[in-house]
């Protein structure tokens, strides 16, 4: 659906020369929630607004469907950004429209007119639980009013692709997951892309299927969410698992390993998770299993293990054991240098 | 010796006319060039919607050079231009030339400041939908800055009623003429009086309508 090439933003700033995003390939399936994850300044943000050429990369191709965007004259493009929604963390909504005027505004720079445009605003007002205020302005909603109001004057075009700008960044916990919950819907009933950046990592464990972290304007770790949260390797995307995760090894428990003892950390995700696995391993092989450490929480609503789990026997019985949970879990030894 | 305000009564009525006139004539065609003007500040600038640094240079250069001459110069430097537009350089029709050619630049100045306060955030949604550079100009930035528009083209008014009073050296007339020509010159210390007791209300009116309307225009 939207494919980025080798992306390249290079400013110019006071004689220095700032590379914001440096060679960004990525590929979003069609129907995905991708989330790119970074700190502020990591280039994320300027390499959303490639996506639509708010911000024309100096280098690379943007290919919506095959299409590149950036060889597009300015009207074809124009065209094209309909095909394209787009939500902000400050909403940027219209202060002197109401709330019926945002929303259709996109549709009133179509040139459409009457009973078509109100039937859909309507439809959208309805969609994002905003019927019984299209009356009001922008400055009388909460911040998780204005932003369900970005979003339907987003998809009152019938977008493929939305673009979400730190959409949930300014809002409170409780409003976020509101906002989440209605991206999700989003997908489901409207089969859009959707494409967000953040910088908060609960965010991409709550709806995205895939993740790429940036720094520097590179992307330095990408894959599916299940992977970044299972197996992170680059020490940013681990700082930004246990952001959320809290799956740190506490020291206690670092400091009494040795190498006659046989600690590992087993992930585990969906219908794993409701199986004995370990259980069965242990009887099996004849092992004892004992479970130091560990959470379970949900990922895109799922439930997710991370546990420390040390296993006691024979070194063969052990190797057995750990091969059977292998095929159906994730396993990494402990050491206590590296947690 | 004063005259009698009585028998004076018609002549300030009349100049008071005269400078509404004046004003309102000078005001509408400042805006329909100031208007522009403005707008191809804010467009041309740096990161602008339609970036163009020679014009940006150029107009912003032209504004400049208007607003630093004293419009008592500028009155006299242009009478040329004005006898060609109107085919005077008196009486009222001529004051006005030079008035828009004061007040115009003024306008651009405040128009651009009014659109500079609109929410980029808000042009680059525009923009992401696919609006146009004229679409953008029409439905984001003067809608969304009306009301600080309203309330900087009262000053211009206001800036316009003052300059009017020195019509008077082309003819112009109105009460700023009267003032200066009876009030200041014939010691007509009631003439003066009652002359700025008039230009007060003048400005008064101006500024509580302006008040108004650009609150009615502020949404709720």
């Amino acid at each position: 659906m939207i494919e980025l090439h080798n992306i390249e933003k290079v400013y110019k700033k006071n004689d220095q020369t700032i590379r914001a995003v440096d060679g960004v390939n990525v590929s979003i399936d069609k129907g995905a929630i991708y989330g790119v994850i970074g700190f502020s300044g990591a280039g994320k943000s300027t390499l959303l607004r490639c996506v639509n050429l708010i911000e024309r990369p100096t280098s690379g191709e943007v290919k919506l469907d095959g299409e590149d965007l950036t060889q597009l004259p300015k009207s074809k493009l124009r065209k094209e950004r309909r095909r394209i929604g787009m939500i902000f963390q400050h909403f940027n909504l219209l202060e002197s429209k109401t709330v019926y005027q945002n929303v259709a505004f996109p549709l009133l720079l179509d040139g459409q007119k009457g009973k078509q445009v109100e039937g859909k605003v309507k439809e959208l007002l309805e969609f994002v639980g905003l019927a019984d205020q299209a009356g009001k302005y922008p400055e009388e909603l909460s911040g998780g009013q204005k932003q369900r109001v970005g979003i339907a004057r987003a998809l009152v075009r019938s977008p493929e692709v939305l673009l979400c700008d730190e959409a949930t960044s300014a809002l409170d916990p409780q409003t976020t997951d509101s906002i989440l919950d209605l991206l999700r819907q989003i997908r489901e009933e409207y089969h859009i892309t959707i494409l967000m950046i953040t910088h908060e990592m609960q965010v991409i464990r709550e709806i995205c299927d895939r993740v790429a972290v940036m720094e520097d304007g590179k992307v330095i770790e990408e894959g599916t969410v299940f992977d970044i949260f299972s197996s992170p390797k680059h020490q940013t995307t681990k700082n930004f698992v246990s952001s959320v995760m809290n799956d740190k090894i506490p020291e206690s428990i670092l400091q009494a390993l040795d190498s006659t003892r046989h600690v590992y950390r087993v992930t585990f995700l969906r219908e794993q998770a409701s199986e004995p696995i370990l259980y069965r391993a242990a009887t099996q092989h004849h092992v004892e299993v004992n479970v130091l450490y560990g959470q379970i929480t949900e990922l895109q609503g799922e439930p997710f293990g991370s546990l420390i789990v040390e296993f006691i026997g024979g070194e063969k019985e052990i190797f057995k054991a750990l091969h059977s949970i292998q095929q159906s879990v994730t396993v990494k030894e402990v050491t206590r240098d590296a947690s | 010796m004063q005259v009698d305000l009585a028998t004076f009564w018609p002549k300030i009525l009349e100049a008071t006319q005269e400078t509404i006139v004046m004003v309102a004539i000078a005001l509408l065609f400042a805006i329909l060039i100031g208007l522009p003007l403005g707008i191809s500040l804010v467009v041309t600038r740096k990161n602008g919607l339609l970036e163009n640094g020679p014009l940006f240079k150029v107009l912003n250069g032209i504004v400049n050079f208007f607003r630093s001459i004293p419009f008592i110069i500028l009155l006299v430097a242009i009478l040329p231009i004005t006898r060609f537009i109107v085919g005077t350089s008196i009486g009222t029709a001529a004051a006005v030339v030079p008035l828009v050619f004061f007040s115009a630049p003024y306008i651009a100045r405040l128009v651009e400041s009014s659109l500079l306060e609109v929410n980029p955030g808000v042009v680059e949604a525009a923009e992401s939908m696919g609006a146009t550079p004229w679409q953008i100009i029409y439905r984001v930035f003067l809608p969304e800055a009306l009301s600080s528009l309203v309330l900087n083209i009262t000053i211009a008014t206001i800036g316009l009623v003052g300059a009017s009073a020195m019509a008077g050296f082309v003819g112009g007339g109105g009460l700023g003429d009267l003032a200066i020509s009876y009030g200041y010159q014939r010691f007509e210390t009631n003439v003066m009086i009652v002359t700025v007791i008039l230009l007060v209300v003048i400005v008064q009116t101006v500024q509580t309508l302006g008040n108004y309307i650009s609150k009615a225009v502020r949404r709720r």
